[in-house]
């Protein structure tokens, strides 16, 4: 067996998600192999990123400064707010670019198989801010998974006695796709969320 | 290094790495099995419709010498099961349905009847919605199928011979998981009371179809009292708590949620 002090390290990354054993003892023989000043860096990375981020008190993003800067931004739209399960929703929308209204972070989607229910997630808080008549429109943007799709259609039924409009996003054939490629659900779906033009 | 294909039901799929997922299928002809499904988080094309809880399709799987996890090459999704996300009660008990699926049934051993129970169940639960009645026939088949089934009509011990030549419907009765199910009064020596109403009932439902179970509607109690009684033969099998189970007792806790 290893060393204490390497073992301890391989111990602790193991428990990262998607890191095996293997893998954990991979890595800590490159940090073994880097410089001090390297493994000095990371490891302070590590604590500040614990002690700087927190949740935004507002949309429950993660953020350095509270409330994040979205929803400081006056500018952006309060009256939308789209609902998403993971901060990663966030910031791949935003890369997209367009969206000009607000965010709220789940943090997870309902879960029957990882035991996650409506007490586990930023749930309550949704409810809170939705309540207080600033937001109109909640877009459920979680994914069109199962549990996703539980998930919007679970937080829809809550949100409309507030008086919040609830809206999903659309799911379907990907832009650049041939139809006749598309699988049988997607294309199902697609059929099934058609708009009027 | 062979190839395989069947028809499978996606029981579970855990992220893995960065792009991959693990995947327990419950293959038609090869049975319970999990398998490595590379890329499937990025590639939709391989995957088609995706791989997710309780999608039905043919599996392409290929096994890896003196590996026990195996390859999904490919998934096609048949079956479009667009309904079970449609209300959390739907989700609930299809979740329900996989997880006791993938505890009960040994690995490669290949049940048909399992899984065409658990495909018409799913078939049922996505087109008519969640049913506790239809809930607990489907237990009752599958522990059948698998040959946990409890002893209901007649002692589990001495299958009525303690208590030949008199009355069956005088003989009180005890519900022991550990030894089967239901057992008579002479055998009794452990378990806890059972109401011949709720015996009566599981006898009933034993013998329904999964479409005939939809319109059936016992009374509350005597629903409670079934769901308690399979839920103790399915834990001794199980050997521990589900977490679908968990799930929706936080749903009733925090709301009134489908209940099965
Ligand atoms: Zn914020
Ligand atoms: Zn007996």
């Amino acid at each position: 067996m290893y060393a204490s002090p390497i073992a301890r390290l391989v111990q602790q990354l193991a428990k990262l998600p998607g890191i095996g054993e293997k893998t954990a003892a991979r890595l800590a023989f490159h940090i073994l192999r880097a410089s001090a000043e390297d493994a000095a860096v990371l490891a302070a990375a590590i604590v500040e990123v614990r002690q700087k981020i927190r949740f935004c008190s507002i949309c429950c993003d993660l953020t350095e400064a509270d409330p994040c800067a979205i929803c400081r931004d006056q500018r952006r739209d309060g009256s939308l707010c789209c609902v998403v399960a993971q901060p990663q929703d966030v910031v791949a929308i935003e890369r997209a670019g367009g969206y000009r209204g607000r965010y709220h972070v789940l943090h997870g989607v309902l879960s029957p198989l990882d035991g996650v229910g409506p007490d586990d997630l930023r749930v309550p808080e949704l409810l809170r801010r939705c309540g207080d008549g600033t937001v109109a429109e909640a877009i459920l943007a979680t994914s069109p998974s199962v549990e996703g799709e539980a998930t919007a259609v679970y937080l829809a039924k809550l949100l409309r006695p507030l008086g919040v409009r609830a809206s999903r996003i659309a799911t379907g054939v990907p832009m650049g796709g041939e139809l006749e490629y598309a699988d049988q659900v997607t294309l199902a779906r697609a059929i099934d969320g058609r708009r009027e033009m | 290094m062979a190839s395989l294909s069947t028809p499978a039901i996606v029981l579970r799929a855990v992220n893995y790495g960065e792009a991959d997922r693990i995947v327990t299928l419950l293959g038609r002809d090869t049975g319970r099995l999990s398998a490595l499904a590379r890329g499937a988080r990025k590639s939709q094309k391989r995957f088609a419709g995706g791989l997710g809880l309780c999608a039905v399709g043919v599996a392409s799987l290929r096994e890896r010498a003196g590996a026990e996890l195996l390859t999904l090459e490919g998934f096609d999704a048949t079956g479009g099961h667009s309904a079970l996300g449609a209300d959390i009660g739907r989700m609930a008990h299809a979740a329900y349905a996989a997880e006791l699926c993938s505890k009960l049934c040994a690995p490669r051993q290949v049940e048909v009847a399992v899984y065409d129970w658990l495909a018409e169940f799913l078939a049922y639960l996505d087109l008519e919605g969640a049913s506790a009645e239809r809930l607990r026939v489907f237990e009752l088949g599958l522990l059948g199928g698998l040959g946990f089934g409890p002893a209901i009509a007649a002692c589990a011990v001495c299958a009525g011979a303690s208590h030949a030549g008199r009355d069956a419907s005088a003989v009180a009765f005890r519900w022991d998981a550990d030894r089967g199910g239901a057992v008579c009064a002479g055998c009794a020596r452990g378990g806890r009371p059972i109401t011949a109403a709720a015996r009566a009932a599981l006898l009933h439902l034993a013998g329904l179809s999964l479409g005939a179970a939809f319109r059936e509607a016992l009374a509350p109690d005597v629903n409670r009292d079934c769901r308690e009684a399979l839920a103790e033969i399915i834990n001794h099998h199980v050997g521990g708590p589900l977490k679908s189970v968990e799930f929706i007792a936080k749903l009733s806790a925090a709301s009134s949620g489908g209940r099965p």
